[in-house]
Formats: C-alpha cells, sequence, structure tokens
C-alpha cells in the first residue's frame, strides 16, 4: 500500500463467473484482493454496505486478465461511490 | 274380640249351604291397582297387641270403613297401635305434626282422648284422600269427626316426611334429627365433604395419597387440612379458604421444581466500532462482482431469398442467348 497506513476491509467477496469452476473463481477471487491491496487509489475512508460491479467477460479466458478488469471495475465503483 | 281377617272385610259374609261361607270375588272398589303404593302401609304385626293382624302388606283405605274405624270405636288401644307403629315408620310428622292439631281440636271440644282419636282417624283419611270414593256409603261419624279438624294437620301429613316441623316437641326434634344425622351419615361415604382439585397434590410435604388423613380422604384434602390454620372454627373450616389456601402453596411449589431454561437472547450483530478496530479505513460489507459473458457475435445473416426473381429483360434475354420463358413454353423459339 504505497500511500499509507489506510486499511480496506472487505466482509463479503461474490463472484458470479458463468461457465468457470470454483477453483476459478478462487483464483479470480485471490487476484482481485490482491489488487485491491496494492491499489493507490483506494479511498483512505469509507463504509460501504454493498458494492456491485459488473464487468464482461474474457475471450480468452484467462483468469489473471478477468480479475484485472475486476479491479478496474471495483475501483471505478468506488471512486464513483464515495 | 278378635278382628277379621282381610278376606274377610273385603268379601262380603254370604251364607251358602250348610252355613258355608261363599267366597266372592271382591269388589271393584279394592280392587289392587286402586290403591296406590304411597297409600299402603305395611303391619309389621307388632303393633296390634294380639297380634291379630296378618303380617302382610295391607292397603289402607279398605281398612278404614270396615275395622279401622270400627275397630277403633270399639277398641280403645287400636289409635295407640297406630301411632305406634307409624312412628316406628319414620314419619316423625305424621304424628307429631298431627297432634298439635289434634290438642288444639280438643281443647275446643273438651275431650282430649276424643281429640287423640280423632287425630289419629284424620292420618287414615288424608292418606286416603286420593282415592275414589267408595261405591258403599256407610255411616261414619268417626269421618264426620275427622271432618272437624284443621285442614292442615293433613296437609302436615303429607309434606312434612322431610321438612322439620317447628311444632315439634324439643325432645321429639332432638330424636329425629339425631336419627336422620344417623342415616345420612350411614348413606353418605365416609369421605370429608371437602373436594379439592388435582393441582393440590403437588403441595411439597404432603404425605402420599392414603396416608394423609384417618377419614381415608385423598392427599388433597389432607394438605388442605394441614395447611389450614390450627384456629379456626366450624366456619373456617369451609371449602372455600382451604381451596385458596391450597392454590397458594401449588403456585408456590413448582417453581423450584421446574427446570429453568434460559431463554435463548437473539445474538445482537457487533457494533462498527467494536468490530473495525481502524475505524478510519476503507469498510466495504459485500462486494458483488458479477461476469457477464462477452457479447457473441451476430449471426452470419441468412441469405436472402430471391423473393422478387429477375426481370426478364428483352436485352438480357437477347445477351443471354436463351428464349425466355414465355415462348420456351409455348415453343415459339423453335420456329
Amino acid at each position: 500500500m504505497p500511500d499509507g497506513p489506510a486499511t480496506a476491509r472487505i466482509d463479503r467477496l461474490v463472484l458470479e463467473i458463468p461457465g468457470s469452476t470454483a477453483d476459478q473463481g478462487r483464483e479470480v477471487a485471490r487476484l482481485v484482493v490482491a489488487g485491491l491491496a496494492n491499489a493507490g487509489e483506494l479511498p483512505q475512508a469509507g463504509d460501504l454496505p454493498t458494492l456491485r460491479v459488473t464487468v464482461s467477460a474474457d475471450d480468452r479466458g484467462e483468469t489473471a486478465t478477468l480479475a484485472r478488469r475486476i479491479l478496474a471495475a471495483t475501483l471505478r465503483e468506488l471512486s464513483r461511490s464515495l | 274380640m278378635k278382628r277379621p281377617s282381610y278376606f274377610q272385610q273385603i268379601a262380603p259374609r254370604t251364607q251358602g249351604r250348610h252355613d258355608a261361607t261363599m267366597l266372592v270375588p271382591p269388589r271393584l272398589a279394592f280392587r289392587p291397582e286402586v290403591a296406590k303404593a304411597e297409600f299402603l302401609e305395611l303391619d309389621r304385626g307388632s303393633a296390634a297387641p294380639s297380634g291379630q293382624r296378618s303380617p302382610a302388606a295391607r292397603p289402607v283405605a279398605p281398612q278404614q270403613p270396615y275395622s279401622a274405624l270400627g275397630s277403633w270405636q270399639q277398641d280403645s288401644a287400636a289409635p295407640a297401635a297406630v301411632v305406634s307403629l307409624a312412628r316406628r315408620e319414620r314419619r316423625p310428622s305424621t304424628t307429631s305434626g298431627l297432634a298439635p292439631a289434634a290438642r288444639s281440636s280438643a281443647a275446643t271440644a273438651n275431650e282430649r282422648s276424643q281429640s287423640r282419636h280423632d287425630a289419629t282417624v284424620q292420618a287414615a283419611t288424608s292418606r286416603t284422600a286420593d282415592q275414589p270414593p267408595r261405591a258403599v256409603a256407610e255411616p261414619q261419624p268417626s269421618t264426620s269427626r275427622a271432618a272437624a279438624v284443621p285442614r292442615i294437620a293433613g296437609a302436615s301429613l303429607r309434606t312434612s316426611s322431610s321438612e322439620p316441623n317447628p311444632a315439634r316437641p324439643p325432645e321429639t326434634v332432638g330424636a329425629t334429627r339425631r336419627r336422620e344425622a344417623m342415616a345420612v351419615t350411614a348413606a353418605k361415604p365416609v369421605h370429608p365433604p371437602i373436594t379439592m382439585s388435582e393441582p393440590v397434590i403437588r403441595v411439597p410435604g404432603a404425605p402420599a395419597a392414603g396416608q394423609a388423613s384417618g377419614f381415608g380422604a385423598p392427599a388433597t384434602v389432607a394438605a388442605a387440612a394441614a395447611h389450614r390454620p390450627p384456629s379456626g372454627d366450624a366456619r373456617d373450616a369451609s371449602p372455600a379458604p382451604v381451596r385458596a389456601t391450597t392454590t397458594q402453596s401449588a403456585s408456590v411449589v413448582p417453581a423450584p421444581a421446574l427446570p429453568v431454561v434460559a431463554p435463548p437472547v437473539p445474538r445482537q450483530p457487533a457494533p462498527a466500532a467494536a468490530r473495525e478496530p481502524a475505524a478510519s479505513g476503507l469498510h466495504i460489507g459485500t462486494l458483488e462482482v458479477r461476469v457477464v459473458s462477452p457479447a457473441a457475435p451476430p449471426a452470419p445473416a441468412a441469405a436472402p431469398r430471391a423473393a422478387v426473381r429477375p426481370t426478364a429483360t428483352r436485352a438480357a434475354r437477347v445477351g443471354a442467348g436463351r428464349i425466355a420463358r414465355g415462348f420456351a413454353v409455348f415453343g415459339l423459339g423453335q420456329s
């Protein structure tokens, strides 16, 4: 976290990925969380009960690409909501 | 004097041959179905001084005109016998109720013995008041004397079998009450007249059933008596305070016996301050991510059908070197 001691906490993460397995879902979740932890543009404070993000799947079906799309869309929603 | 038998009373004495008595069936007025059961008087045989009466049951009605009244007029011991018989049959008001009325009539007539006789006659008359009048009317001076007796005597005779008579002598009232008490005690069960409900069984310290009291009462009653205050008179022993006492004790006791079950406490969500030590950071409750499949490429459009056929032009037809359809059909191209 390059910008300081700000802490981000997510109680529950729900992924709805059609056509994928549970392992692929766990991998996507892990990559999303890691990307959020390393993201530098997170808000310093805020409380959101629910945050909904909708992204389009990768045409090639790569997990890392999907995780990056989800991370980018989440950051956009955070900046828009807070 | 020997009294006539029952058959001699009801059958007329008709002399047949050789002075033999002819048996004639009794008249209709003495048919058994005429006499009601409540008017029958049992002759125990000991009432008569010489035991001349038959031990069988005898209706009073036929006895009245022939033997009863007649013999009473002749035999002075007959009224006393009837009175003693009535006393023995537990009809205290029959005699005791009639006695004052008879005495009052006797006071007016200044004939004490005659008034007692009238009282007895009145008793017999009142018993047969509901019966139809006799076919044979005989002169009955005693009946006329009985009519002079106040009517209230007959009324008390019918209805005072269970009601205490205030005009009764004190010793007779006491004896009657004692007899009635004994009869009630013999008729009723030994249980005391206290009835309790089932919840009283749970009273602690109460002895088991059958060991409660010497009366054979249930344990509930014994428990009630044990909880009753000792200094209580007969009014305190009424069922109402006993019930209140047992109800109070029963309501107190079962509480420790019941298992204590703590009601389920609904789990309250922890406040945000307690859950989050660093409340200054970013908190997202639920992050829902929906991945939708990319838009499918549009399906290749099907080649449009040649709905409209190309118009056959003359130039095309010529250029193609073929014969037009119409000509081909009709074979004009061959010419």
